[in-house]
């Protein structure tokens, strides 16, 4: 799955930006997912896109992706383990890159 | 040389072309001759058109300028009966029954600025100058987190002293104070209006929400309460969360200060700045409304011969017309007013509160009151766990919560769903949890005793089985000692 999902975000980073890249091709891989993408400063995680809406986090989880970006997942519980392991692995590496070009 | 240092100052703080991009064909959105107009179009509404309004609100949409006219206009004591009820379920409908609480915490009461119904002005030899050093704000953090706080109003003066530099320290400090199981999680800022690349600087040290109050949005009285200082700029002042939205600061507090001129014209004021942010910022408004009433300070007459000092009828009147305009928008009730006032007027939509407030420079560790140190003077000195106590008995659960700033629901994404009404399902757990962390950590006998009840109360009221199971499981984990757990 996590050559699936870098395959994804390297296919639609050909056209948009490495951030809107991961969220296409997260919401592509894992439709079923709440997520919400966040810029980092301090304690404050700024919203910046996401489709959690006004859903009741169950099972809320906190990805760190780099300095920068965090993404939280509302209900990580309908994934494995092992898939939001690959998951938070993919995308620090996408925005890793990322966050060394700026 | 004091004079000209300070002169140069404000000139390097105010970036016209950072108000002149905002304005609209040149003007700002105060539009007085507008107020004036959709007041006097709107002087008899009859009782239909303010049901009708009335209705509108309770869907959670804004109202427009001439609805807004219409209420204030209402001399019908029956309908402002109907409205008060409206304004509670609009508030519960939205928020629940759930009261934010925070503490304010003075940093600086070094100002520039001359406003004449104000402590601190810089004219003022009566008011004890005081700024807090790193060492001495973390004792103030280190005090108030004892007592249970986990949410500030940061305060400064307009002051060189206090600038941008200045502010982001104290909010470093402010966050990695630590204090038996707790510590501050979210710091909001009271602060001097600040040119975009300084609110960066803000932003990137994780502010909460950042306030600028216009105080009085009538131009002219504004000019003659505000002589002199960087306050004299009324534009500069009135384009101040503008810039912070622009920032990537996108929890914005707004304010008038009641007293200072006309309520019904200020509250206006109020509706106007909110459709203005709405408008250049893709329907994002204020994250809250405040709406302080004058209070008497130390040396400073103005405060108590003001022909536009507001009773307590008319006060709450006027909450309640912007509970009913903007209903989807949190409400900021401060310790300003009496235990009396407050325990009546936040049953007509307020969402926030603060409580065990001292307003001196330092008085949180001196646990003393000084009113030279202080802006004005408190009407609720009420404790922490008095207030919680008295708000339990009302049926309102105390909220600590800070997680939606925490877990990215900022800016848009929170106010899209408060305006579905939907923000309850959201931050009842989140209240409960930090409910139950200060009754276990913080609270006297006493307050157990009377508060305990709320938790089951409210866990009975979730919107589902599967979130009732999820909080019971964290409540749980709270009493076997894990803190700060959120949904």
């Amino acid at each position: 799955m996590k050559k699936k999902l870098l395959a994804l975000i390297n296919e639609y980073n050909g056209n948009h930006g490495m951030l809107t890249a991961c969220q296409m091709a997260m919401q592509q891989l894992y439709p079923q997912l709440k997520l919400r993408w966040s810029r980092i400063y301090g304690s404050r995680w700024a919203f910046l896109e996401g489709n959690s809406d006004d859903y009741v986090p169950l099972n809320p989880t906190r990805i760190r992706i780099n300095n920068e970006y965090g993404l939280c997942i509302d209900n990580a519980d309908v994934i494995t383990a092992s898939e939001l392991e690959d998951i938070s692995q993919s995308l620090k590496e996408c925005l890793a890159y990322e966050a060394c070009r700026r | 040389m004091e004079t000209v240092s300070v002169n140069e100052w404000i000139r390097n703080v105010i970036k016209p072309e950072q108000v002149e991009k905002y304005l609209n064909k040149g003007q700002d959105f105060l539009d007085e001759n507008l107020i004036k107009q959709t007041l006097l179009a709107n002087q008899q509404p009859d009782k239909e058109r303010i049901r009708e309004i009335i209705a509108k609100s309770k869907e959670l949409v804004r109202l427009d300028p001439d609805e807004t006219a219409a209420l204030l206009n209402c001399q019908d004591e029956e309908l402002w009966q109907e409205m008060y009820g409206a304004g509670l379920q609009i508030k519960q409908n939205v928020y629940g029954r759930r009261i934010v609480t925070f503490a304010p915490l003075y940093i600086s009461n070094y100002c520039v600025n001359s406003c004449v119904y104000c402590g601190f002005r810089t004219e003022n030899k009566a008011s004890r100058r005081k700024q807090l050093t790193m060492p001495e704000l973390e004792e103030e953090i280190r005090a108030l987190v004892a007592k249970g706080h986990k949410r500030l109003i940061m305060v400064y003066g307009e002051h060189p002293s206090s600038d941008v530099h200045y502010i982001a320290e104290t909010l470093k400090v402010a966050y990695s104070t630590k204090e038996g199981h707790g510590e501050i999680r979210r710091a909001n800022v009271n602060a001097a209006p600040l040119a975009v690349e300084d609110l960066e600087i803000l932003r990137d040290v994780g502010i909460g929400t950042f306030q600028v109050f216009q105080e009085t949005y009538h131009h002219q009285t504004y000019q003659k309460l505000h002589p002199r200082g960087l306050k004299a700029n009324y534009l500069w002042r009135l384009y101040a969360l503008h810039r912070a939205m622009e920032a990537g600061v996108d929890d914005v507090g707004i304010g008038a200060l009641f007293g200072l001129y006309d309520w019904k014209f200020e509250v206006m004021g109020l509706l106007l700045h909110t459709i203005d942010l709405e408008e250049k910022f893709g329907g994002v408004g204020p994250h809250t409304i405040s709406f302080p009433r004058m209070e008497p300070a130390i040396n400073t007459p103005f405060a108590e011969k003001s022909p536009y000092i507001v009773n307590d009828d008319t006060f709450k009147k006027l909450v309640t017309v912007i509970r009913l305009s903007v209903p989807y928008t949190g409400m900021i009730l401060t310790a300003r007013e009496s235990a009396r006032v407050r325990n009546d007027v936040i049953n007509v939509g307020c969402t926030q509160i603060d409580a065990g407030s001292n307003i001196g420079i330092g008085g949180y560790q001196e646990d003393s009151l000084a009113y030279d140190k202080q802006q004005f003077i408190l009407g609720d000195n009420r404790s922490l766990d008095e207030a919680i106590r008295d708000m339990a008995k009302m049926g309102y659960i105390t909220s600590f919560c800070t997680a939606d700033y925490r877990c990215g629901r900022t800016g848009g994404c929170f106010m899209g769903i408060a305006k579905k009404g939907k923000i309850h399902n959201l931050c009842m757990p989140n209240a409960i949890l930090t409910f139950k962390e200060y009754l276990l950590d913080y609270a006297s006998d006493e307050t157990r005793a009377a508060a305990d009840y709320l938790i089951n109360q409210e866990l009975a009221a979730l919107p589902s089985d599967q979130v009732r199971e999820t909080v019971i499981k964290m409540l749980d984990r709270i009493n076997q000692g894990e803190r700060d757990l959120f949904l």
